[in-house]
């Protein structure tokens, strides 16, 4: 059944439907106090508590069907998590079926720790459903897998990465890039 | 928090809705950061490879930075200005095309008709930061 379910989705690319364009989102919440989203999700609440915390947060969105994902897993995302123990990662499954593919991270090196956390983001029902899959991810676009969202300033959006592949170096100055106070006398 | 008005959402829209790549490039005229990133990414923008570069104005009383993008260097390159004043901290953000703009400079890169490839919302980006999201987002993967 799994199978079953997961066949259409690999035979195409990684990028959900282009739902975005059609919904102007002129007025989307970001992420402040004063404009939660209603419709978040306990895992979108869960981050957005973890991203508020002092320091750089990472948010890896993947799917375990996604080539792409793999890709970039097996570049080799597991030497900067461990390179950074003082960043959070939080690797959450998007398209999936609310399932967290944590069997499959562990094969690439990458386990819940106290700054590694596993996740799934639930669709709105079935994830072979394109128009019920989310889309947004406190209120940042979500439309391809991986997606990488990094947050620092009290969680303020630093980087998004939301299309193609990251590699580690990128991943790795990205995280020194937010870590940078950008000052100039 | 302030929005811009609808009206320059709508223009960004249409801009990045093409097809192609588009960079939207978030500034302010009196921004140390964003004069440092004009010299070396700006100055020679065309060669980025982005199908259109827009220079959205902010926090400047509405007032345009040509002036400075002309005495930094860069030249020809369309500039949107979004009105209303540079306001104090906390409250200097704003959204643009749905997305927060808490920094300047702020750059994205826009594909797939109008969807968000890559957002550099802090700190400075490098030209080849840029070039090689211009180039990522190209790509079919």
């Amino acid at each position: 059944m799994r199978l079953l379910l997961a066949l259409p989705l690999l035979l195409t690319a990684c990028a959900t439907a282009q739902v975005a364009r059609t919904v102007p989102p002129s007025t989307r919440p970001i992420l402040t106090e004063d404009t939660r989203d209603a419709d978040r999700t306990a895992v979108e609440a869960a981050v957005a508590e973890r991203v508020v915390a002092e320091g750089v947060h990472v948010v890896h969105f993947w799917a375990p069907w996604c080539g792409n994902s793999r890709a970039e897993l097996e570049g080799g995302l597991y030497e900067a998590v461990e390179a950074h123990p003082d960043v959070t990662f939080s690797f959450v499954t998007i398209w999936n079926d609310a399932e967290d593919g944590a069997d499959r991270l562990a094969r690439y090196g990458i386990e819940a720790s106290d700054h590694v956390f596993v996740a799934a983001q639930p669709d709105r029902g079935p994830s072979a459903d394109r128009a019920l899959r989310r889309t947004t991810f406190l209120g940042i676009p979500l439309t391809w897998t991986p997606t990488t969202h990094i947050y620092n300033r009290g969680g303020k959006l630093a980087y998004a990465f939301n299309y193609g592949e990251l590699t580690p170096a990128m991943l790795t100055e990205a995280i020194a890039n937010a870590r940078n106070e950008w000052t100039h006398e | 928090m302030s929005h811009p008005t609808p009206d320059i959402d709508a223009a960004l829209r249409e801009t990045v809705s093409a097809e192609g790549v588009h960079v939207v490039h978030v500034w302010a005229p009196w921004c140390d950061n964003a004069r440092a990133e004009h010299a070396p990414v700006w100055a020679d923008w065309p060669r980025l490879g982005a199908d259109s570069v827009t220079f959205v104005t902010i926090w400047s009383d509405g007032i345009s930075g040509a002036d400075v993008l002309a005495e930094d260097g860069v030249a020809g390159v369309r500039e949107v200005v979004v009105p209303g004043p540079k306001p104090e901290k906390p409250d200097r953000r704003l959204t643009l095309l749905g997305l927060p703009v808490s920094w300047t400079p702020t750059t994205w890169v826009f594909n797939r008709d109008g969807l968000l490839a890559t957002a550099f919302n802090y700190g400075e980006v490098s030209a080849a930061q840029l070039s090689g999201a211009i180039a990522g987002a190209r790509s079919e993967w």
